[in-house]
């Protein structure tokens, strides 16, 4: 039982830290970044691999600009609608339908970008998480497995969609290494993440 | 790593009274977020407390002198409760009553009466039909299996059964002239709406957070629960424009309701078969006067 | 900072939460930055309630349309009306059946079948706003290069105040004479009976709150027109205080919930009112502060039945033969004519013959009013006033309100209160001599022709007759029609005798249909312009009057539109004259630069600042504070626009005592007003009065010709052959013609009493039922000497026996799918105008659609 909350604590950090990458990025998160580096959990030391120096910011920014805001061509768009064919979706958009994810766990997006940016989604896994773990301490059994249901239909229906393409443009337009690798690390571990989600809803046993 | 004991129910409790400081440092050890004991207040607005809190039995009074007949109660219901075509949540009940010339028109405004003693709760096999807070009849469709027990109990009819897929109009791909109309499901996409052009998504507030209804499920009036918990009145009685729906708690004892109820005689529809419904109607539809007489031999 | 797993001190581990977040959270407690948790539930009503205004009857509310993302999802009544306040009647909520219907055009369409006729299929396909512009522009020039403009026609339908932009500038610019307006199918018969009475060419608003006793004729204000969110705001209250009775052929709303229904038979309105004056004569219940009274050496003191009344009397005084008046009138004029010419053998029993009501309810009736004077309504609606002798019948209902006194009165029938709204620009500067010459043309509905005096505010031949244009298009007379705009009407459904329109339109070369939908009109299209919905895509603003005040209510874009529409009495007649000039014809487009706006002084650059800017300028003195003359007070345009509606001062009762707008500036029972604007016709045409009234089908002949009275009814077919009168009445669900693509229409249809859910029926009594041996929901025919109609019977106690009552809107055989029954084929339900025959009241050039059509039912097997 023990082994399960640290597990999924990691697992929830690890999407919010993801999350703080596709911020513009500021001292704060170099900072928090750096602190990170000699992380025995693998991810926080994977992605921090190319963190540069504070006064090394610029070139950061740069990339971020190009890559995710403009103010010409976004080359490596962070939305999902963008990459989502609405075809399977049968009545919604999906950025209706994501914005009724939010809606129905009570959250307002204070964000002032599109409901389906990278970061936003990314959080709202975190935010799962943790209350699949608030469930847990509660003693509510049911609660925090509808919550792992929640996380694999959310990357089923969203973000796990559509990361890979995501992915896949940052990594032929990202000047800087850090760009290039922390995409593929969120790649990567949401790939993880999404089959040993499947698992563990296929053998309850192993949920908790 | 100290494995603590049992995922048992008492296991569970006893991990609980375990995890003490010590217990929370040697979790850290493992580079883990502190865990806090902190909780989180969940879900219960000041509003809802309040529901719960005084055990509020809300009712409705219907008055029939300031009913025109006019239907805006049936339209905005749907309106605010995405209801499809050719369901209702608030009805009517009408007839023309006499011979000519001596005729009349009865009109009865009728919704789900949200009865004290619910014959569609009291058989519902899964709990889907139940009381919630402030006594109202509430649905939950997660759990409702669709098996219109409720329906057959209910004396009333107010309850729908989704025997199809709903909003079947607003599927078709057909447009009425190629290229210069639209299709109903164009019309949606275009607006970026669920279901319906003209969604309103404030239905999700409760409802296991559907603003719509799917097959398989029934539905009914649910007294604008989620407006009510957020300190509004429900739809139909805030739209009727006449004023002849009023809402409030039976046991508050200077609310609207009880101070109507009190001064006028009102009647319930199927009181006999005590059920404890709270739609309440007072006074006439038509409270013309007649020319006094005494008749003839 | 490094975290060592080995050095993990409690000192690091706290350092590790402060800086890392722990990381990002203290574990149970999410910390979050895209999202705010909130503890409660979602709020409801997160998005805005934007104002604007409904046009889906003529009360013309001033409403909210509730809009988020982008969408409306709900309306309610403006608030800050207080004419309707949040009030709202039901026809409102289907206005967002009507913005997101999918058969609405989202694109400019043109005709690909060069045949027109309602069984040819047009072949619309869909084209840029650029090639129909461009099209109809070089139409245009065509017919100026050859000197033809008075062969342009405009035809208006659902309008605002912007109308003129498009209604009578462009048309007097381009150079003709034809712009041919609704107005004749709506209710303008109404407005003659209170014109020549007191002098006001309009609709009224009725002091319902301070009265004791309303008879409606033929109004059904709990259902439509006018102002129904009001009047059904307040007829609870309204019943605890006054009586209610009710004149009309079927059980109407307002019947439902009346102290009386007088069930009359059809035209014979007339005949009650007569009746009604006399009994309040005769019973001494006039109101004396109005009318005046006998002069106290009157050797006559009172009103009886059948004794003429001489004008004057004479009386000695000092040794003198003196005349005095028998009756001195204060306000008023000409009772003792209109005693002595109608009123004096109009008994109950009279009325009750002609009418089938009994003598008893009459007397009734009449004595509860008289007794409630000054606080008693005659409620004069369309049904006695739209018919072909229509227009005496509304005079003699509305002039009760002047027997007691009711008139501009506490508890009365009162008028509009001012406003400050201005005209547009004008066009005499921008008129070349091509126009000058066009304009000079006869109309071509034929007003003011001996058979059509069209008498609008005392002018003959200034009031328009819609029905007869069709004959004017089909007759060449006074001239073929080559070009013609119309914009959110439907002539081909709305008009009686919908066949005529079908040829008209199909003689018209080049035709365009401004409007949502393809409707029966546009069937004949040659190009066909998408409009915005006047709800929720428009500027405009339009006024209207109830609760003893007026408001002017600003129509708004509440959203983008959701197709590639423009408006179109401002947007499209900018686009088709900037089209104009760029051909060389630059008058128009140099017109309406005029409109500037006021804030700014900038002329408008393109269709958008236009439609905008010429709001404003109409608008100017409501809400620009330099400007202020009454009212409503604003800090600006934009105070204006958020609060979206200007409310007058209160009612100014009887300040028209005394002044009104007729010859003798009283209340004329004897109308020197109406003699005065027959004489100005008859010697146009060379005749005496008796001949216009000859000519005009109306049975007055001498003075009766100036007084309200009673006219017989005149009805098409012979009784023997076509037994039932058609009565023909609105749904509290109409939106004008176009609720019937709404599903809610169909579905909530019996909210009509007597009506039933997706069906049209003709409401039968079941004495005539049986005697035809028709049963409930048999399908039927309805067949009068003009034509046929499908429909479903249904036996309805509701219904006068000699009489059937079916609703008008259903019928359509094009407007969308659900409106017909095949789209451009066949029809659901029946149209009540395929059997009303094309007739009129020429005196105020009305269409006819009451009392005039006889029936025959044929069961179809």
């Amino acid at each position: 039982m023990m082994e399960f909350l640290p597990r999924e604590c990691e697992r929830a950090d690890s999407y919010k830290l993801l999350s703080e990458c596709y911020y513009l990025p500021d001292q704060k998160l170099i900072r928090t970044l750096s602190g990170l580096k000699e992380s025995r959990v693998a991810l926080y030391s994977e992605i921090t691999k190319y963190v540069p120096e504070i006064n090394e910011i610029e070139s950061l920014k740069v990339d971020y600009s190009k890559l995710f805001v403009g103010p010409y061509k976004v080359l490596a768009p962070p939305y999902g609608s963008v990459y989502l064919e609405d075809g399977r979706r049968v009545m919604t958009d999906s950025t209706i339908d994501v914005k009724n994810w939010y809606r129905r766990e009570r959250l307002n997006i204070v964000f002032k970008e599109a409901p389906d940016h990278i970061a936003v989604e990314l959080e709202f896994m975190y935010f799962l998480i943790v209350k699949q773990m608030q469930a847990v301490r509660d003693s509510d059994y049911k609660g925090a497995t509808s919550y792992l249901k929640k996380q694999s239909a959310f990357l089923n229906t969203h973000l796990g969609r559509w990361v890979p393409v995501f992915a896949e443009k940052v990594e032929k337009n990202a000047k800087t290494m850090f760009y290039q690798n922390v995409t593929r690390f969120t790649e990567s571990f949401i790939d993880q993440d999404s089959k040993s989600l499947s698992l563990r809803l296929h053998f309850p046993a192993s949920l908790v | 790593m100290k494995k603590l004991q049992g995922s048992s129910p008492q296991g569970q409790n006893e991990l609980k009274k375990k995890i003490t400081r010590r217990g929370l440092l040697k979790l850290s050890a493992w580079g883990v977020a502190a865990l806090s004991m902190a909780k989180v207040a969940e879900g219960v607005s000041v509003a809802e407390k309040s529901l719960t809190a005084k055990r509020k039995r809300l009712a409705m009074v219907i008055d029939l002198q300031r009913c025109m007949g006019c239907g805006a109660c049936i339209i905005t219901c749907k309106n605010e409760n995405n209801v499809q075509d050719g369901f209702t949540w608030a009805d009517k009940i009408s007839k023309t009553v006499g011979k000519f010339p001596n005729v009349r028109y009865e009109y009865l405004p009728t919704l789900c009466n949200h009865c004290e003693k619910a014959p569609c709760v009291e058989v519902c096999p899964t709990g889907a039909m139940h009381k919630g807070d402030g006594d109202i009849t509430m649905h939950n469709p997660k759990v409702c299996i669709g098996c219109k027990t409720c329906i057959a109990a209910c004396p009333y009819g107010v309850i729908s059964f989704n025997k199809k897929k709903p909003y079947k109009f607003w599927k078709s791909d057909e447009p009425l002239i190629k290229g210069a109309t639209s299709s109903p499901r164009e019309v949606v996409q275009k607006v970026k709406a669920t279901a319906i052009p003209y969604y309103n998504p404030d239905r999700e507030a409760t409802l296991a957070g559907a603003g719509t209804r799917y097959k398989g499920i029934v539905e009914k009036c649910t007294l604008c629960d989620h407006r009510v918990k957020n300190g509004k009145l429900p739809y139909c009685v805030q739209r009727c424009p006449a004023k002849a729906r009023i809402f409030g708690d039976l046991n508050a004892p200077n609310s609207a309701v009880n101070r109507i109820l009190g001064k006028y005689r009102s009647f319930r529809l199927k009181e006999h078969l005590g059920t404890k419904p709270k739609v309440y109607y007072v006074r006439s539809l038509n409270p013309g006067t007649y020319q006094g007489t005494r008749g003839s031999v | 900072m490094k975290i060592s797993q080995n050095k993990l001190t409690r000192r690091n581990f706290l350092k590790t939460v402060a800086v890392t977040g722990a990381v990002f959270g203290s574990g149970f407690n999410p910390a979050l930055r895209a999202f705010a948790a909130s503890d409660k539930l979602p709020a409801v009503e997160r998005g805005q309630w934007k104002p604007t205004t409904c046009q889906g009857c003529t009360s013309w509310c001033s409403k909210q349309a509730y809009v988020l993302d982008g969408r409306v999802i709900k309306v309610r009544g403006n608030p800050n009306s207080l004419v309707n306040g949040e009030a709202s009647c039901p026809r409102a909520h289907l206005s967002l059946q009507q913005l997101y219907d999918p058969d609405r055009i989202k694109t400019p369409m043109k005709r690909t079948n060069p045949r027109k006729g309602k069984k040819e299929d047009p072949g619309f396909i869909p084209i840029s706003w650029d090639e129909a512009l461009n099209t109809i522009a070089d139409k245009i020039m065509e017919l100026r290069k050859k000197n033809e403009t008075h062969k342009y026609m405009l035809m208006r339908g659902r309008y605002t105040y912007m109308r003129d932009i498009i209604y009578d500038r462009m048309t007097k610019i381009i150079g003709s004479p034809n712009n041919i307006s609704h107005s004749a199918i709506c209710a303008e018969a109404e407005k003659f009976g209170s014109y020549y009475t007191e002098g006001y060419w309009s609709y009224r608003q009725y002091d319902v709150v301070n009265t004791k006793y309303i008879i409606l004729w033929g109004a059904d204000p709990l259902a439509a027109n006018r102002q129904v969110s009001y009047y059904l705001s307040i007829w609870g209250d309204v019943l605890d205080r006054a009586q209610v009775a009710v004149v009309d052929p079927r059980l109407s709303a307002s019947a439902t919930k009346a102290d009386e229904w007088l069930p009359i038979m059809p035209g014979e309105d007339g005949a009650l009112a007569s009746a009604f004056a006399h009994i309040i004569l005769t019973e001494g219940l006039w109101y004396k502060d109005f009318v005046g009274d006998f002069h106290p050496d009157s050797p006559i003191k009172k009103f009886e039945t059948g004794r003429t009344i001489p004008e004057e009397f004479s009386t000695e005084i000092d040794g003198e033969l003196v005349k005095e008046v028998s009756f001195q009138e204060k306000y008023t004029y000409g009772l003792i004519k209109w005693w002595n010419l109608e009123l004096k053998d109009k008994t109950a029993q009279w009325a009750a013959k002609k009418t089938k009501l009994s003598a008893e309810q009459i007397r009734r009736v009449a004595i509860g009013y008289g007794k409630a004077a000054p606080q008693a309504i005659c409620w004069v609606g369309g049904g006695p006033a739209m018919q072909v002798r229509g227009s005496y019948a509304a005079m003699a209902a509305h002039a009760l309100n002047g027997l007691v006194g009711a008139v501009d009165n506490v508890g009365g029938t009162l008028v509009a209160n001012k406003e400050y709204t201005q005209s547009f620009p004008g066009a005499d500067n921008f008129l070349d001599n091509i126009a000058k010459k066009g304009k000079k043309h006869k109309k071509i509905d034929h007003r003011g022709r001996k058979e059509f005096p069209a008498l609008k505010k005392g002018k003959p031949g200034s009031a328009v007759v819609t029905n007869n244009a069709a004959e004017g298009i089909l007759n060449e007379d006074p001239n073929e029609i080559s070009v013609a705009i119309a914009y959110m009407n439907n002539f081909a459904f709305s008009c009686p005798q919908t066949e005529r329109w079908e040829r008209a339109l199909a003689k018209i070369p080049f035709l365009v249909h401004i409007t949502t939908h393809a409707a029966e009109f546009t069937w004949f299209a040659d190009i066909v312009l998408p409009s915005t919905h006047h709800m929720f895509e428009k500027w405009g603003y339009v006024k209207s009057h109830a609760n003893g005040y007026l408001h002017v209510t600003l129509l708004q874009p509440v959203i983008d539109p959701v197709w590639d529409v423009r408006i179109d009495e401002t947007e499209i007649p900018w686009l088709i004259a900037e089209k104009l000039a760029q051909r060389g014809f630059d008058n128009l487009i140099r017109h309406y630069k005029e409109y500037k706006d006021p804030e700014t002084g900038k002329s408008p650059t393109n269709e958008k600042e236009f439609a905008l800017y010429s709001l404003k300028y109409a608008t100017h003195k409501l809400w620009d504070p330099a400007e202020y003359k009454g009212g409503d007070k604003f800090s600006g345009w934009e105070d204006f626009r958020a609060k979206g509606v200007w409310n007058s001062g209160p009612y100014p009762y009887r300040k028209r005592w005394g002044k009104m707008k007729t010859k003798t500036k009283k209340f004329e029972f004897y109308s020197e007003t109406l003699k005065n604007a027959l004489a100005k016709h008859a010697e146009k045409h060379n005749t005496n009065i008796d001949d216009i009234m000859t000519t005009c089908n109306y049975q007055a002949r001498g003075e009766v010709a100036f007084i309200p009275h009673y006219e017989q009814p005149y009805t098409r077919g012979s009784a023997a052959e076509y037994p039932l009168l058609l009565v023909d009445y609105k749904s509290r669900l109409n939106r004008e013609g176009r609720s019937a693509n709404c599903l809610l229409y169909q579905e909530l249809k019996d909210l009509d009493p007597g009506d039933e859910k997706r069906d049209d029926v003709a409401k039968i009594n079941p004495v005539d039922a049986r005697k035809l041996g028709i049963k409930t929901a048999d399908k039927i025919k309805l067949i009068s000497p003009t034509g046929e109609l499908t429909c479903t019977a249904k036996l309805w106690e509701g219904t006068r026996p000699g009489t059937v009552a079916k609703c008008y809107g259903q019928g359509h055989w094009a407007y969308g799918k659900v409106a017909a029954g095949e789209f451009g084929k066949v029809s659901r339900g029946g149209n009540n105008n395929d059997i009303i025959p094309a007739d009129y009241d020429r005196l105020s050039g009305s269409s006819a659609f009451y009392g005039l059509t006889r029936v025959k039912i044929v069961r179809l097997l």
